[in-house]
């Protein structure tokens, strides 16, 4: 179970978020669909550990690792999609079975070339296979599928699927992804917004 | 009439005109001080050099010279980048070293080199003092650099618990590489000028310090400046190596990487090699 009890967070005057309650499951798969500019950059900068809240808590299990598709591709540029992957790894993937997994969501042609040549699209499928491809027990993203188009928006649904079993999966998106896809809780949380 | 002269000769061709044309001024110069004593002009200074170079003692002093100033010059970079890496790593250092670095900064060099040359002689006074001259350089970029890397990506690190090894050499050290070549660019010179101060004063064996020093009790301004020549040539011919030797490791990677793929189609082509059919014997089970 994931705990966010009472969160709260404002920037000077502006309140961000404002005594959120969530109860999620340590295995369960949840999308967010909120506008921009409506705190959920920040619930991901709290949840990651990057930002302090003001008031309330987060609790994760003991030994909960989290990965992340920020908001920005965020890759090592003068690194290639392999080594943009290894370097996060511990123990690395052999580079036959980084190969074959990166290959279903981006061309084979582009596993050699430094981040800083890719195309947009991409970077982003690149920084999601990061995220999932890191061993982690959950994993955070922030609109992974902007700038997409359809077929590598329903690759990259496929692998998150294929990855994300057994894991916590809380993805922020304002695409329309179709249930079949994507299956999960589809958050709508009223808090956003509220301190507007 | 410069710009149509340039565009015939194109960008080198213009650079030699305006060397010769300073050339010509300077030999013009020393033709009209008419003493060589004063002023000797380019085709002296050429010929003392080519008196010079034939002498085995020419090429052993700039030899000794060059070695001394760069491991000096090493010491220095190396000494600064450890330093400028611990001073990131924890902020108490950097506070702890402020004070020293400042008075490395603010002493004049002639003085550090009169008080070393008392401690510990004449011999290593050139390292000491090309070290000396070049630790604060390299620690003000290094530290510098460090701070600059970019916070995103040190997020990024963060959150997904990259190990120190990779965070030094995927974060930091790829950041730092720009720091780098412009801290030896610009410290290599003054290891060179204020190293040949050094030996004037300490005037050790086989020293470039030491031959201007005797060039002046001669008076064979011409050996001054054949000398002086010499010094800037391996003073530029160091800077230049220095890039490249930074350059080199910068595209390791790169090379590597291409090695790999070399090897890797050649492999693919005799069949295998022992551990892709290992691998291949296994997906079959």
């Amino acid at each position: 179970m994931i705990r966010i009890e009472h969160l709260g967070k404002a920037y000077g005057e502006k309140k961000v978020l404002a005594d959120l309650n969530l109860c999620l499951s340590g295995t369960g798969h949840y999308y967010l669909k909120a506008p921009s500019g409506s705190g959920k950059t920040t619930l991901f900068r709290i949840l990651s550990g990057l930002e302090a809240a003001d008031s309330g808590s987060v609790k994760f299990p003991p030994g909960f690792r989290l990965t992340m598709v920020f908001q920005e591709d965020r890759l090592f540029e003068r690194f290639t999609p392999l080594e943009n992957v290894w370097m996060m790894q511990k123990e690395r993937t052999p580079e036959a079975v980084l190969r074959k997994e990166l290959g279903k969501i981006l061309p084979a042609d582009c596993l050699d070339k430094p981040a800083a040549a890719l195309s947009g699209g991409m970077k982003r499928r690149t920084a999601a296979a990061r995220a999932l491809l890191t061993p982690s027990e959950g994993v955070l993203m922030d609109e992974p599928f902007a700038g997409l188009d359809q077929e590598s928006l329903g690759r990259l649904c496929r692998f998150i699927r294929e990855k994300t079993e057994n894991r916590f999966l809380f993805v922020s998106t304002h695409t329309d992804i179709p249930e079949a896809e994507l299956p999960g809780e589809v958050l709508t949380l009223p808090f956003y917004g509220i301190a507007r | 009439m410069i710009s149509i002269i340039s565009h015939k000769l194109g960008e080198k061709g213009k650079k030699a005109l305006i060397v010769l044309f300073w050339l010509a001024v300077w030999q013009g110069a020393s033709w009209l001080t008419a003493n060589s004593l004063v002023l000797v002009g380019p085709l002296e200074m050429a010929a003392a050099l080519g008196r010079l170079a034939v002498t085995g003692g020419f090429w052993q002093t700039l030899g000794v010279t060059f070695l001394k100033i760069l491991a000096g010059f090493f010491t220095g970079f190396l000494a600064g980048f450890l330093l400028g890496s611990l001073s990131f790593a924890c902020p108490a250092a950097e506070e702890l070293a402020a004070p020293p670095l400042a008075v490395l900064r603010a002493v004049p060099m002639a003085s550090f080199v009169i008080l070393l040359l008392i401690w510990a002689g004449s011999r290593y006074l050139s390292v000491m003092i090309s070290a000396i001259v070049v630790l604060p350089v390299v620690y003000t970029q290094i530290l510098s650099g460090l701070k600059n890397t970019d916070p995103k990506l040190r997020e990024t690190a963060k959150v997904f618990r990259m190990g120190t090894a990779a965070k030094i050499r995927y974060l930091y050290l790829q950041s730092l590489i720009p720091w780098i070549l412009t801290a030896g660019q610009a410290s290599i010179g003054m290891a060179w000028k204020s190293g040949i101060a050094a030996e004037i004063i300490g005037t050790p064996d086989w020293s470039v310090g030491g031959a201007l020093y005797l060039a002046k009790i001669y008076l064979s301004t011409d050996e001054l400046f054949a000398w002086t020549f010499a010094a800037v040539c391996l003073s530029a011919l160091s800077e230049r190596l220095f890039a490249w030797v930074i350059r080199q490791s910068m595209d390791r990677r790169g090379r590597r990487d291409a090695a790999k793929k070399r090897g890797k189609t050649r492999l693919t082509g005799n069949g295998g090699t022992e551990d892709s059919k290992g691998k291949g014997n296994h997906d079959t089970d």
